[in-house]
């Protein structure tokens, strides 16, 4: 058992080991061009419109970005950039982008980009999204580590130095970093996905792909396949949340891998973030080694080279190490070869046979190695693929060798080896496995930690390397079930390699061992290194089958569900189709238990029909089935009303109000109906507790209704205006108000408002405007008293008070017009060019000593375009002549029709102040 | 693979030993970060406090809640630009017929993304923002006056696809009127 001391070492080991064991930048380095040509693109595209993200005055506007940046620490170089200096700053910072693409100085530009990056992404916080998070994150760990000592500029320039790139354990740092960190994201993205029921519901995947402005790609035929989108949603939401186990489980990587790729590639073709995509993608290269890069990006060389039947002699970064080459050189047969023509593996172990290696195979064949010393290099290509697309056999050029000791695990051994048609020397024990190593060149060997202890284990060893001083040998050391760690502190030549396998090692991973060998890799602690790209790509196609297997068996949906006849009522409800709409729903709730939401619904199309029974028993309908439903008591107390059954409408909305007292729409619908009952101060207090809850102008509007019925002008004016403040465009607010200010006898204030209100909306003008400034003129009010006087007035002077046509053509009040007798009252004919712009107004003389107002109305199909009222100041000069100025938009226009009207003296106004 | 315990001199053990403090403060930094995300406990709150300037610094300060809690609704800008000469034009912001690559187009789009959000609470801010970009816009097109308008673009269900409808009919789209901007008033 171990001690507290033992396993506080063991804990300190493993942390040191996971942060800090040095480890072969190549992977930063390709993170590095990755994420250099990502932040130049990114960065590039901000050129299109600089000065609009990036102004004073742009889409980020200054002053909006810093307030909301107010008490934090959030920087941006951009705020130190003078106004019109914006696009030098921004080309010197794609020129920093680039050279930290290429690799040049980049311990500084490392940094420079992160701060780069940094500053756009905090200067332009109003459009950014996760693709600025990545692009920053990778930018920072990037910055920590050696990043421009593989493929970069810095690494030619040290090669041409002979300066040797060491492992390093910043790069490691670095490497662990981004892959916590990558952890990080999809944890939190799968948890925060927790709080939505769609994800629940399976529907999230649908919402996705059905988001128009997303959308890149159309995948809504995918609405024939719901339960392909609800096993997506579920399965995207599983992944999200157990990546870190899949990711650092060595098995279920490739399916992690397989699974966050297809992810990202998608996110990219349906979605149009390619660049979010590639980029995360571009974080999974920090959960591979080197040695791991190096033989993808060999495969990639070798399958583009042979797809374009390319010649030529491809070569990944070679590093001229003092002790440790790490390059792998792949060559192309040359085409003249017959391609039956059979090589030899000049690595092969005399005695044992030479095996046939088919020259347009493989690339070039590895060198001897005859130095004592190991040299990666020259033994780099033991791997040897069949260039057949028919055959995928391999052979190799080195001996496997397993030592069992037990029987049965021999011949278990000899028979999985032999059904894979290779060669495997099973042995019985360490002695044999000396003498059978005395003459090879190079070796595999497989041995079982419980068959040795360390003591012996490093006696073979030693053995092995005294009796044949030239053979290079790779050891595969599979644990016992304690996973003790047999290996630790032995000491073998160089040209000995161990590799410490887990132990859930199968005879087939031994072979993918075997067979796509790296005699480069470094060898671990724990063989914690990651299957070949190809168990990516195999569970990338086993996902791809999953998904056309379930599309094409069973996955489909019925066309003619009740769910389905429900969505197209209410689509033809929200298209006006409601005769329709009523039809589906009726035929869906006959087929299924509908639910109150459907109830409600078809309420909706009844009360719109004005079939308001049926409304009415529907919203009771749903009420039954939820008697919290709001909604459905607001509507139907708005039902009841109109059916004239105001106090079961009461009834509603005080239930509602109950069941929810920040409703705002109920307390301003049961203000409503009290002021229908005629009961205004307990209308004016709902409409009030409904303004305190949300400062709609509707709700201002109708208590202004409410304060001129009861015959509060003042306040009414008051509650329009704030409607009017909160809605510039709310027409009947503003005629309500000219009516309130009429019965304050602010006439000028009224016609103002009655004008602005036939600008704003011809179709109230036309109906309302007219008639209302007409009846203002006429004075409704005025009829008991000065309309009296005024009336008897006319009358007297000899005015024959013409039978309006309607109610707004007062007879008392329309003096004269342009279709009128001049005699009667007045002339009015248009004078100017062509007949339009000048009026010319006579009024009888009888009309001499007028103490009322005048009114001018200028109509055009049944439009007021303009009226105007004559000053008190002007009359004299009228009472003979009066001409104004029409200037009309057209010059042709012609009214239709020109009136005069007359009205008591505003002073004979008897209004409530 | 062991990695060298730095224990040739004491500069190195002390960098060694800050490095170490570092990296767990970094990483209860990060972890942090999207816990702090509401709904969240008091603890967690707290526990910002003592990243929170570490994080906005380092522009780490994000929740990465990517489509959640729920894919919502997409937001739009629509405005009616009103012309001196008393011609107008009609847009939307984002349009991808207008704005390519596709980039600069989701760099609009976040632009109105980021108005809806914000929390109901903040109405002011999205005035605010909403003014500014309506401004911009106004410039943009040398316009006199706009109207602007919020369009919230609804997510249909897949029920109505196999009812015959499409994710961008036109009654999937709500507008409700936000602003007029003058542009001479600025």
């Amino acid at each position: 058992m171990r001690g507290p001391q033992q396993l506080t070492a063991d804990v300190s080991d493993a942390w040191q080991r996971f942060w800090f064991a040095p480890s072969d930048p190549l992977p930063l380095g390709v993170m590095r061009i990755l994420l250099g040509a990502m932040l130049f693109y990114s960065h590039l595209i901000w050129s299109l419109d600089l000065i609009g993200f990036f102004g004073a005055s742009g889409w980020n506007n200054a002053g909006i970005i810093k307030s909301l940046q107010q008490d934090t620490l959030a920087w941006s170089l951009w705020w130190f950039v003078p106004t019109g200096a914006e696009y030098q700053f921004h080309v010197g910072c794609l020129i920093v982008l680039f050279l930290f693409w290429i690799g040049f100085a980049t311990r500084a530009t490392s940094i420079l980009a992160w701060i780069i990056t940094v500053s756009y992404a905090h200067r332009s916080m109003l459009s950014n999204f996760g693709l600025d998070q990545v692009n920053a994150m990778l930018a920072f760990y990037l910055m920590l580590a050696p990043c421009g000592a593989r493929l970069s500029f810095d690494s030619w320039w040290r090669k041409r130095k002979k300066i040797a790139v060491t492992p390093s354990a910043s790069a490691t740092l670095a490497a662990r970093l981004i892959q916590v960190h990558i952890c990080v994201i999809y944890v939190w993205a799968g948890l925060s996905k927790l709080q939505g029921s769609a994800w629940w519901t399976g529907d999230a995947i649908w919402q996705v792909i059905a988001n128009y402005e997303y959308q890149s790609a159309d995948l809504t035929w995918l609405a024939n396949y719901p339960t392909v989108l609800q096993l997506a949603t579920h399965g995207l939401l599983l992944f999200e949340i157990t990546f870190p186990f899949l990711v650092f489980h060595r098995r279920l990587r490739p399916l992690a891998f397989a699974i966050g790729i297809a992810l990202h590639l998608g996110i990219g073709a349906f979605l149009g973030m390619w660049t979010f995509g590639l980029i995360m993608i571009c974080g999974y290269l920090a959960f591979f080694n080197a040695d791991e890069i190096r033989s993808a990006g060999n495969a990639l060389v070798a399958f583009v080279a042979r797809v374009g039947r390319v010649q030529a002699e491809v070569a990944l970064p070679e590093e001229k190490q003092p002790q440790v080459r790490n390059g792998i050189r792949l060559a192309l047969p040359a085409p003249d070869q017959p391609a039956d023509q059979e090589l030899h593996d000049p690595n092969s172990a005399p005695g044992e046979g030479r095996r046939p290696i088919a020259a347009n195979e493989t690339a070039s064949l590895p060198q001897v190695a005859p130095q004592p010393e190991w040299d990666a290099s020259a033994s780099s290509a033991h791997v040897l693929t069949n260039g057949s697309p028919r055959s995928r056999r391999r052979f190799v050029a080195d001996e496997l060798l397993y030592v069992a000791r037990s029987k049965q695990q021999r011949a278990n051994v000899r028979a999985y080896f032999r059904r894979h048609d290779m060669a495997c020397c099973v042995l019985r024990g360490a002695a044999e496995l000396i003498e059978r190593t005395v003459n090879l060149r190079k070796a595999t060997i497989v041995l079982r930690a419980k068959d040795f202890s360390r003591t012996e284990l490093q006696f073979w060893c030693d053995e092995l390397a005294e009796t044949n001083p030239q053979g290079q040998f790779r050891i595969f050391l599979l644990p016992d079930s304690t996973q003790r760690n047999t290996t630790e502190g032995l000491e073998v030549p160089p040209r000995i390699r161990l590799f410490r396998l887990s132990a859930t090692t199968t005879l087939r991973r031994i072979r993918k061992l075997y067979v796509n060998q790296d005699w480069n890799a470094t060898p671990s602690a724990d063989d914690d290194s990651i299957p070949p790209a190809a168990n990516t790509i195999r569970a990338a196609k086993f996902m791809s089958w999953l998904f056309i297997l379930l599309v094409l068996t069973g996955c489909g949906a019925k066309k003619n569900t009740p769910k389905v006849q429900l969505e197209r009522a209410r689509m033809l409800l929200e298209r006006g189709q409601l005769h329709d709409s009523v039809q589906a729903f009726t035929t869906a709730l006959s087929q299924a238990n509908g639910s109150a939401d459907d109830y409600y619904d078809r309420g909706v199309a009844y009360e719109r029909l004005k079939q308001l029974e049926q409304a009415a028993a529907d919203y009771t309908e749903a009420l039954r089935l939820a008697p919290m439903h709001s909604q459905a008591l607001n509507n139907r107390a708005v039902v009841l009303a109109q059916m004239g059954r105001v106090e079961d409408a009461l009834l509603d909305l005080s239930q509602a109000i109950e069941i929810n007292p920040n409703d705002a729409l109920a307390w301003g619908n049961r203000g409503l109906a009290r002021h229908e009952s005629g009961a205004f101060a307990e209308a004016i207090d709902d409409y009030s507790h409904a303004i305190e809850l949300t400062q709609e102008p509707r709700l201002y509007f109708q208590r202004g209704n409410v304060y001129v019925d009861f015959d509060r002008p003042q306040q009414a004016v008051e509650d329009f205006s704030a409607a009017i403040d909160l809605d510039k465009d709310f027409v009947r607010a503003y005629l309500n108000r000219a009516n309130a200010f009429v019965q304050l006898g602010k006439l000028d204030e009224a016609v103002a408002d009655m004008q602005k209100a036939s600008q704003m909306d011809s179709e109230v003008s036309m109906t309302g405007a007219i008639q209302q400034l007409r009846q203002q003129i006429r004075g409704e009010q005025w009829q008991d008293t000065a309309a009296a006087g005024l009336a008897q007035w006319l009358k007297t002077e000899g005015y024959e008070i013409r039978p309006a046509q309607d109610e707004s053509l007062s007879p008392f009040m329309l003096v004269g017009d342009s279709g009128h007798d001049a005699g009667a009252a007045c002339f009015i004919s248009p004078t100017g060019p062509r007949g339009a712009p000048v009026f010319e107004v006579s009024l009888s003389e009888k009309l001499v000593g007028f103490e009322g107002q005048v009114a001018l109305l200028v109509v055009d199909k049944q439009e007021l375009i303009r009226s105007d009222r004559m000053p008190s100041a002007d009359r004299p000069a009228w009472l003979k002549d009066w001409r104004f100025d029409w200037k009309p938009v057209e010059s042709d226009f012609v009214p239709s029709q020109v009136e005069v009207l007359l009205g008591p003296p505003a002073d004979s106004l008897s209004t409530e102040q | 693979m062991h990695a060298e315990l730095p224990n040739s001199s004491w500069h190195k053990r002390l960098l060694y030993v800050l490095v170490n403090l570092w990296l767990v403060y970094h990483l209860a930094a990060i972890m942090v970060a999207p816990a702090s995300v509401p709904p969240t406990s008091e603890a967690v709150r707290s526990m910002w406090g003592g990243f929170r300037h570490y994080l906005e610094a380092t522009y780490f300060n994000h929740g990465y809640h990517y489509f959640a809690p729920a894919p919502g609704n997409s937001t739009l800008l629509r405005y009616v630009a009103q012309y001196p000469d008393g011609s107008s034009t009609v847009g939307q912001i984002p349009n991808r017929d207008v704005q390519r690559p596709r980039l600069f187009y989701h760099r609009h789009f976040m632009l109105t993304e980021f108005l809806a959000s914000l929390p109901p609470s903040a109405n002011q801010l999205r005035d605010n923002i909403a003014e500014s970009y309506g401004f911009k816009i106004a410039e943009q097109l040398d316009a006199e006056q706009l109207e602007l308008s919020l369009v919230k673009h609804r997510i249909v269900p897949y029920e109505r696809i196999l009812a015959g409808g499409a994710i961008d009919d036109p009654e999937t789209y709500e507008v409700s009127p936000l602003m007029v901007i003058e542009r001479a008033a600025r």
